[in-house]
């Protein structure tokens, strides 16, 4: 059986997504509206290319023998991956089926069901996870979800035996205070499972993609100042 | 003395030249696109020859430091310039990607879409598709080395196997070989102002692709996917060399194992058969800012063929073709 879904892009030789040179395949739409969203053209559902999964496995497949070679593999990103979680774990299976030697890791901002959330994660060897806020009302206002689910799946996250990373993208004013960054810390900190926490600066150059797209720039914060990414580990 | 680099031919050149003579000499016989191809290759080989013809003897000027030095020169009581041990002559091909990306669009336009004769084809080509934005679109669209398509990847098999035998037998009268390369050095530049726009869709008074590297603006899927293309074709007897220039993001870098991760590509193209890969690392924003305030950047170094120079340092048409290689 094929499974239809959503893909923007299959970028090949991506360094910043786990181990070793990776392929990327970028999941079509995302639930949530960061203001700052470097991938707008990810975040609309209905937009993008149709695939089905193993249309997706074949062209991900065409460099096993690379990814194979310098022990990289495939990661899942978006938009929102987990939006379309029956996709992706079709995808992590069909490509698994075809036994290479692949490593399997997500991007995620943790933004699904706790039943979505582990049938993929389960599947995978790594995990990229989003920590925006470290409460509810941060995400309220600056990505118009409630993230009671996150918060859930970053707890069982926690508990599970997949390795994983905690991902901050910081926002000069909104989220990059010692404060706010300790409190995020205090989300992860003391999890077996935890590999790192990194503190990234959001990318400056969205607002440009947004302008592609003839909708407004507004991020709500001053563009001037550069994010404060010193860690507080 | 060997000479890498003695002399060039244009493959966009002799594919533009065949396309003409194709149009011209059509006596109703229905055109294969094996005719092209022929032609083509009848039209390198003539090129070719006319090279080795050229450069038969060649006089150099004498040099008694280098004699001094080299093998054999005091032993036969002869200047370096009448010849040493090695006395073979390099003779690159210019504009790979070009020409094959043009095959690949001629064989889908003309012979596969019949979008187009190729009488209307080459006339559209004299005038940058003047009138015709479908042919100029479906021309870009048409398959492109560097994306492991083997529509276009195996015309280059084709290309290359041709052209590493383009030389056999032939000997300059020093007894030396001619080389058959993959490289452009210059010529990239000097080639692209004598030929008219060409089927893949760059219009005239655009560069050529340098070296062994894809054409400038392609869209390609991705560094593995270049390599892929590029060690598709037995390389062995292109033994002039030629490399695949390849553009590699500086952050890349600046993160823990990027550098293990590269060079896993290169180990990746030196298993498939590769030659040489220039690896530079840059920033479409740094060569910009370059260009703009060359005062903050005397210290950018960039590779330009077989060479690294001083960015702010090169003619702006060196500067520009760096800019529009595809940055991967
Ligand atoms: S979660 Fe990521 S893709 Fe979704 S809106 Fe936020 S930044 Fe954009």
């Amino acid at each position: 059986m094929w499974m239809l879904g959503r893909i923007f892009e299959i970028r090949e030789f991506t360094l910043h997504d786990g181990p070793g040179p990776r392929t990327t395949v970028f999941l079509q739409g995302c639930p949530l509206r960061c203001t700052w969203c470097h991938n707008p053209e990810g975040q609309e559902f209905g937009a993008g290319r149709e695939m089905t999964d193993a249309e997706v496995a074949d062209e991900v497949l065409k460099n096993a023998d690379f990814l194979v070679m310098s022990k990289g593999g495939v990661t899942l990103s978006g938009g929102e991956p987990l939006a379309q979680a029956d996709f992706a774990a079709a995808i992590i299976d069909r490509i698994r089926a075809s036994e290479r030697r692949l490593t399997y890791a997500i991007e995620t901002s943790g933004f699904a069901s706790a039943e979505d959330y582990r049938t993929v994660v389960s599947r995978l060897d790594f995990v990229y996870q989003d920590v925006k806020f470290p409460d509810l009302d941060g995400y309220r206002r600056w990505t118009g979800v409630d993230a009671t689910p996150i918060f859930e799946n970053i707890k069982w996250l926690r508990k599970s035996m997949v390795p994983f990373v905690a991902r901050v993208p910081c926002i000069p004013g909104v989220n990059d205070s010692r404060e706010t960054k300790s409190a995020i810390v205090q989300l992860v900190d003391g999890a077996s499972n935890l590999r790192g926490i990194e503190f990234l600066p959001y990318n400056r150059l969205a607002g440009a993609k947004y302008a592609k797209l003839g909708r407004p720039y507004s991020p709500g914060f001053d563009e001037s100042r550069d994010p404060d990414v010193s860690s507080v580990v | 003395m060997d000479i890498n680099n003695i002399d060039a031919v244009s493959f966009v050149g002799a594919l533009d030249r065949a396309l003409r003579v194709l149009t011209q000499r059509r006596r109703g016989a229905e055109l294969l696109f094996d005719d092209v191809k022929r032609e083509f290759f009848g039209e390198v080989q003539r090129r070719a020859d006319a090279l080795v013809e050229k450069y038969a003897h060649v006089e150099i000027l004498p040099g008694p430091f280098v004699s001094v030095i080299s093998t054999d020169c005091i032993k036969k009581a002869r200047d370096i310039s009448k010849g040493a041990k090695y006395n073979n002559f390099g003779i690159h091909g210019t504009g790979i990607a070009v020409a094959v990306d043009s095959l690949a669009s001629v064989r889908e336009l003309v012979f596969e879409k019949r979008l187009v004769t190729l009488e209307e084809l080459v006339k559209l080509l004299d005038t940058d598709f003047a009138g015709r934005p479908d042919v100029l679109a479906a021309a870009k669209a048409a398959p492109k080395m560097g994306n492991a398509d083997a529509r276009a990847d195996d015309l280059a098999k084709e290309l290359v196997a041709f052209w590493g035998h383009a030389f056999d037998g032939k000997r300059n009268d020093r007894g030396g070989i001619f080389r058959p390369g993959t490289g452009s050095a210059m010529y990239y530049i000097w080639h692209a102002r004598d030929v008219p726009a060409s089927a893949d869709g760059r219009l005239k008074g655009e560069p050529l692709s340098a070296n062994y590297a894809p054409s400038l603006d392609v869209p390609v899927k991705g560094p593995v996917s270049v390599v892929r293309s590029f060690t598709e074709p037995d390389l062995g007897p292109v033994c002039n060399g030629g490399p695949l220039t390849i553009e590699i993001h500086d952050s890349a870098f600046a993160m823990p194992d990027g550098v293990g991760k590269v060079a896993n590509l290169v180990k990746f193209f030196i298993e498939r058969g590769g030659h040489q890969m220039q690896i530079n690392t840059i920033n479409r924003d740094t060569l910009l800012d370059a260009q703009a305030h060359p005062e903050r950047h005397r210290h950018l170094i960039v590779r330009v063929w077989g060479w690294s120079g001083y960015f702010i340092e090169l003619d702006k048409c060196f500067q520009d073709q760096i800019i529009k290689r595809v940055e991967l």
